[in-house]
Order: structure tokens, then sequence, then C-alpha cells
């Protein structure tokens, strides 16, 4: 049984479709800032509004043709596939898990990271704090990153990550523990010095 | 896990689209509604005018078939009329013989 505010997107899908621009304007309003923040640390500052705007033009022409039932998730659907195409010709970002140095270094972006961040986190505001974080997520590997802007940007449950990537439902949970571990270690060592 | 993720993930905040991007949304959005509305107008336009040409040709055939009917019966019958008339005539004159319809007919070609 759909949700109740499931309900009330179909039903704006469905105003819309009639003429009420006021309709999908609602829904942009709910969802605008998941999608773009979901982008923004996606495919990156520079595309996220290229394909923020793509992503809605999608929205709002094929909505004739949105069949109802959950349209959060035909929205996702539409934004991670065009992230998809966008990211395929994107450069490919430094791995947390990666050597930046070389073999003989080991030093990965997540030691940098944590090193840097020591002692400085305690006297940034919440929103270096933040800055900090975001830099964390961003070098995260990128199933582990999808899964925890699935989560933290877009607000979805971690069924929903699962049915959205095809992704089994205890695979989402192991990548967002390992990703939250890293980030966690990150942060904590950093706010404690 | 859970700690972690409501004090401090879930708390991160999100980037907020800038105001042109904003604009340009909500201009598509108001764009393809009237585009929308004009689609549904349309089709409303075609099926009233399809239903008016259905409706037209039923009026227009029942009518006109009535018409024809009409025309055709008075036309023959007021031949027949002019036919006897011309019997009549013909007969009282005692030129021709009453049965002789072709007679009655030069008949009156000749009094023409």
């Amino acid at each position: 049984m759909p949700a109740a505010s499931e309900i009330d997107d179909d039903r704006l899908v469905r105003l819309f479709v009639a003429g009420d621009p006021s309709a999908m304007e609602s829904l942009y309003s709910k969802y605008r800032a998941q999608v773009y923040s979901w982008l923004v640390h996606t495919v990156g500052m520079e595309d996220a509004g290229d394909v923020h705007q793509e992503a809605w033009l999608r929205v709002v022409r094929s909505a004739s043709s949105y069949r109802g039932g959950n349209f959060r998730a035909w929205l996702w659907r539409i934004v991670r596939n065009l992230a998809i195409d966008r990211s395929r010709l994107a450069r490919p970002q430094v791995s947390l898990d990666e050597p930046l140095g070389g073999e003989e270094d080991g030093q990965t972006a997540l030691d940098m990271l944590e090193s840097e961040a020591a002692g400085v986190l305690e006297r940034m505001d919440e929103r270096e704090r933040a800055t900090i974080l975001r830099d964390a997520i961003a070098t995260l590997p990128p199933l582990q990153k999808e899964v925890v802007l699935f989560r933290v940007d877009a607000e979805m449950t971690f069924a929903e990550i699962a049915a959205l990537t095809g992704t089994p439902l205890n695979t989402v949970l192991g990548r967002m523990r390992h990703a939250v571990k890293k980030l966690k270690g990150a942060f904590e060592r950093g706010i404690n010095g | 896990m859970d700690r972690f993720h409501d004090n401090v993930l879930a708390r991160l905040p999100k980037a907020e689209p800038p105001p042109g991007v904003d604009a340009n949304v909500i201009a598509a959005i108001r764009a393809e509604a009237r585009r929308s509305g004009m689609r549904k107008f349309s089709m409303r336009a075609l099926m009233a005018a399809a239903f008016a040409a259905i409706l037209l040709s039923v009026v227009n055939f029942r009518f006109g078939a009535g018409l024809n009917e009409v025309d055709t019966s008075a036309i023959a019958e007021e031949e027949g009329d002019i036919m006897l008339d011309i019997i009549g005539l013909a007969s009282s004159a005692d030129l021709y013989d009453v049965s002789d319809v072709d007679a009655a007919d030069g008949y009156v070609l000749g009094l023409l």
C-alpha cells in the first residue's frame, strides 16, 4: 500500500498533466534540494545544475506517461540515470582506499584526511565540519558513496536504495556499514584531536 | 551506525540549487503545463469537431433522403396528374382513344 505522501505525489502529477503548473511546482519544491544536493556530491558542482535541470525537464515532459505508484522512485531513477551518463564522461575521483603517492607511500586519502582533520575540526563551526565530512564522502569508493548519498541527500530508506540500484538489501547495508566506519573514524578523530 | 547517522550524517546541510537553475526549471514546468493544456484543448476541439461532423452527416443523410423521397413522389404524382389531365382532355375532345396514352401525349405536343 503506497504511503500518504506517494498518494499526494501521484495526485500532484495528475493535476500537472491536466494543466496545473502549481502541482509540479509543489513537487519541485519538495524534492529540489534533495536532488540538487545529491547531484552536487555525485557529478560535481560544475555539472549539477545542468543535470538537475535536465532531470526535471524529463520529469515534466514525461509526466503524462507516469503510471503512478511511487513518484519518488520514478524521479530518482531519472536523476540517477542522468548522473550515470554524466559520470561516464567525468574524470574518475580519488578513492579513500587508493594510495595517493604510489604503492611505496601507502598513505590513502582517508589517512591524509584524518591526519589533517585532527586538531583542526574542533575549532571549526558546524558548516566547516560539514565540509570536511562532505569531502570525506566524496572520496569514498563509488558504491559506498552512492549508498551514503542516497541515504543522506535523497533521504531514502535502505530498502528504497536497494530497489533503485538493483542491489540486495544486505549488500546495501554492508556498504553503508563500511562507509560509516570510515567516515566516523575520520570525523571523530578529527573532532577529538 | 544509527547514532552517527542521526547525529552527524542526517544533519549535513543540503546544497540548494542556484536561483537561475530554479528559475529555469519553473519556466519549463509552466511551459509544459501550457503545452499540456493546449494539447488537451486541441484534443477536445478535435473531438467536438469530429462529433459535429458525424452528427451533421447523420442529419443530412436522414433529412436529404426524406427530401428526395418527397420530391420524387411529388414529381411522379404531378406528372401522373398531368398525364391524366391530358388523357381526360383528349378523351373529352374525342380526338384520341383514351387508352392511347402516346396519342394523348402527341396531342398535347401538337397543342404546344
